[in-house]
């Protein structure tokens, strides 16, 4: 995969001294680095620019679900936004005002709120990732950031971390001491999929790769068909990734796998249009969810998701599949049950922790969940 | 500016450099020119060893055609740079009646030419009532340079600004075809868009030609059909386009259709899903007159609750095969 390092960095002088900063600066020697009081908006996009700023807000965020469709209860550590891998169907897309990548670069704030709240909060297991509103990996080469969160989370009794990515930058994590808790996940599509709509992202071979990559040094992994997207012969297309799947990985190394159809804010639509013209996908069956977003007509999410985890269950019968974003008449319809029926999606996860990575810190269980 | 006569044969009516055509006859000012004569003065550039117009077409071509010698008109020195004129051309325009949408074409035309960098001032875009982006001023550009046949509908009225906008980034044959399918069906604006997009995406997703979607036998009979009038015709356009569009959403629904006419419900009962099937809300409607009506209309729930077809029914399942139909 191609890297494309920020040719210019415009940091915040509030954060101009961090530890942050002082890791772009070392690994990006070629950048011009610029330092302002406040970053301001900008109109346009520029993919070479790399903004860093000081957050003044909240850095745990909850998984922005909605109360129409089970959520998975994961948590967001927000430590940047914007990515440049310009998937076609990618909402940060929508957020016009903060068009270019951005970093904050007050970490040590950010490892507070964190520990903070993890003490606080020490009677339950957390899920956290960073990969919601940026790439968890993408500027991982020149901040390093995972060494740091990496080795935080090891020492953490209580919570996992997830990086979730679609590159495979992940020569950080080689050597680190990660005590079994972080998570290394990618987000995976057909190749028709990929080359059309994912055309700076790395290629399934080399996502792949990185994931044996990181199996090999201890990592726990998972992986997101999200969002799956309709095409001429979807079937074979998704049928071939979940085969090399795992062919690459032993499925016991997965802790869970996700899958979503795409769904959409109404207003990404006419973005798509304009931004990638080629793409095909706002037009397919799109009708509007309960919460408001554009989802594929029921019927056809059903389709994809019982070829999905008839498949995966074939791999792996043990394995945690779960829906991101689906209400119970579809995980009935697909999966056979409701994750009311066990607990709800969040405790399904919960287990597949302690299941897979060995991590309990809730009461025991006895009924198994598959 | 001067003002003054100018002798008729020394302006050169062929030049139409700064024409905005509106491509509607307009009857009234024949007669008023006929009545009162020019009463506005029109201007005229100099040019060489004569003058071109710059604003006062029809005035102009009304008069040489009575025959007058000399026309009263404001006179613009032949210095005055070419883009200068245009804006104040364009400047009266924007004052004048409301603009038709074929001379708002021509006039963000001639704006995209004057302002290549794409820094036209904004109040032009305000009087104009279009949006500033530099994309959508392309696109009624692009509407400029359609034929005088395709301008003249746009500019009559039976093409929507929206649908007309859509219908510029077509290829000229589906462009022509549907433009003739919008003018027949006289339909509102908002639906001349739903069918103008409904088009393009099927084409899109399809990868099959516009045109030949509104060449079709199934479009073609609806459109040539003598017995339906122009708002029957447009909704069996509409409809045969969202099946085109929503094959299997629409599938679902006849299918759901013909399962609830098998129930044999009375007609006071009503089984409701959710819109596009989309969540569990369900709803059963229930209309009564009389307590008796009631009762009658709850023993009929019971024996709906104890059918297999209700289960059928919401699964969207066949009850003999318990697969999807259709």
């Amino acid at each position: 995969m191609i890297r494309r390092a920020p040719g210019r960095v415009i940091v915040e002088s509030e954060v101009a001294g961090g530890s942050l900063v002082a890791s772009l600066r070392a690994n990006l020697p070629h950048a011009v680095f610029e330092t302002v009081d406040r970053v301001s908006e900008q109109p346009c996009r520029d993919p070479g620019v790399l903004e860093v700023v000081r957050f003044r807000g909240r850095f745990l965020k909850s998984c922005p679900g909605t109360r129409h469709y089970h959520c998975c209860g994961y948590r967001i550590l927000h430590f940047g936004t914007q990515c440049t891998l310009e998937c076609s169907y990618c909402i940060l897309q929508a957020y016009l005002n903060q068009p270019n990548l951005r970093l904050f670069g007050n970490i040590d704030d950010m490892l507070g709120e964190l520990s903070a709240d993890l003490e606080e909060n020490s009677g339950r297991l957390h899920r956290i990732g960073t990969g919601e509103f940026t790439d968890s990996m993408l500027l991982d080469p020149y901040t390093g950031l995972s060494r740091l969160l990496v080795p935080f989370f090891a020492k953490t009794p209580n919570a996992v971390l997830e990086l979730k990515t679609k590159t495979d930058f992940i020569g950080n994590l080689d050597g680190l001491e990660h005590n079994g808790h972080t998570i290394a996940a990618w987000s995976l599509n057909a190749e028709h999929v990929r080359r059309r709509e994912e055309p700076f992202a790395a290629t399934l071979k080399e996502r792949l790769n990185a994931a044996r990559f990181c199996a090999e040094r201890g990592y726990y992994l998972a992986f997101h068909f999200d969002p799956i997207i309709e095409h001429p012969d979807w079937r074979s297309g998704y049928g071939e990734v979940l085969d090399r799947l795992f062919d690459a990985v032993d499925p016991s190394r997965i802790v869970w796998m996700s899958l979503g159809a795409f769904r959409f804010m109404p207003e990404l639509k006419s973005i798509i249009q304009e931004h990638h013209g080629r793409s095909r996908i706002p037009y397919g069956e799109f009708i509007r969810g309960l919460d408001g977003k554009m989802r594929y007509f029921r019927d056809i999410r059903v389709e994809f998701y019982s070829f999905m985890i008839n498949k995966i269950r074939r791999a792996d019968p043990h394995l945690c599949a779960y829906l991101c974003m689906e209400g119970d008449d579809i995980w009935l319809e697909s999966f056979g049950f409701s994750p009311r029926e066990r607990g709800g999606l969040d405790r399904m996860l919960d287990h597949a922790v302690r299941d897979r990575m060995h991590i309990d810190i809730t009461a025991p269980e006895t009924q198994p969940f598959v | 500016m001067d003002c003054g006569f100018v002798p008729r044969d020394e302006i050169d009516l062929r030049d139409r450099t700064f024409e905005i055509r509106s491509y509607v006859e307009s009857a009234d000012i024949a007669g008023s020119l006929r009545r009162f004569g020019i009463l506005v003065p029109p201007w005229v550039q100099r040019s060489g060893r004569g003058y071109i117009v710059a604003d006062g077409f029809k005035r102009l071509d009304s008069s040489a055609a009575s025959g007058e010698k000399a026309i009263f008109c404001r006179i613009l020195s032949g210095t005055i740079p070419r883009r200068d004129v245009w804006l104040q051309r364009i400047e009266t325009k924007l004052f004048g009646p409301g603009l038709n949408p074929a001379e708002k074409a021509r006039i963000a035309s001639v704006l995209i030419e004057l302002f290549p960098s794409g820094e036209v001032p904004r109040q032009f875009f305000d009087r104009l009532r279009i949006s500033p982006r530099r994309e959508v001023l392309h696109a009624w550009a692009k509407l400029a340079s359609f034929g005088p046949e395709l301008l003249q509908v746009i500019a009559s009225g039976d093409i929507a600004e929206r649908a007309a906008l859509e219908l510029a980034e077509w290829d000229p044959e589906s462009r022509s075809t549907a433009l003739t399918v919008l003018a027949e069906l006289r339909c509102s604006a908002s639906i001349q868009v739903e069918i103008v997009e409904r088009i393009n995406e099927i084409s899109l997703r399809e990868e099959t030609g516009r045109a030949e979607i509104l060449h079709c036998a199934e479009a073609e009979a609806i459109l040539s059909a003598g017995e339906m009038n122009h708002r029957q015709k447009t909704q069996m356009l509409r409809d045969h386009l969202r099946r085109l569009r929503f094959p299997r959403l629409r599938e679902r629904e006849h299918r759901f259709g013909e399962q609830l006419e098998a129930l044999g419900l009375p007609g006071s009962l009503k089984i409701l899903p959710p819109p596009s099937f989309e969540g569990n809300g369900w709803r059963l409607e229930l209309a009564f007159t009389s307590a008796e009506d009631l009762r009658g209309g709850v023993d009929a729930v019971r024996t709906l609750l104890n059918s297999d077809g209700l289960d059928s029914l919401m699964a969207g399942v066949s009850p003999k095969t318990g697969g999807r139909t259709g």
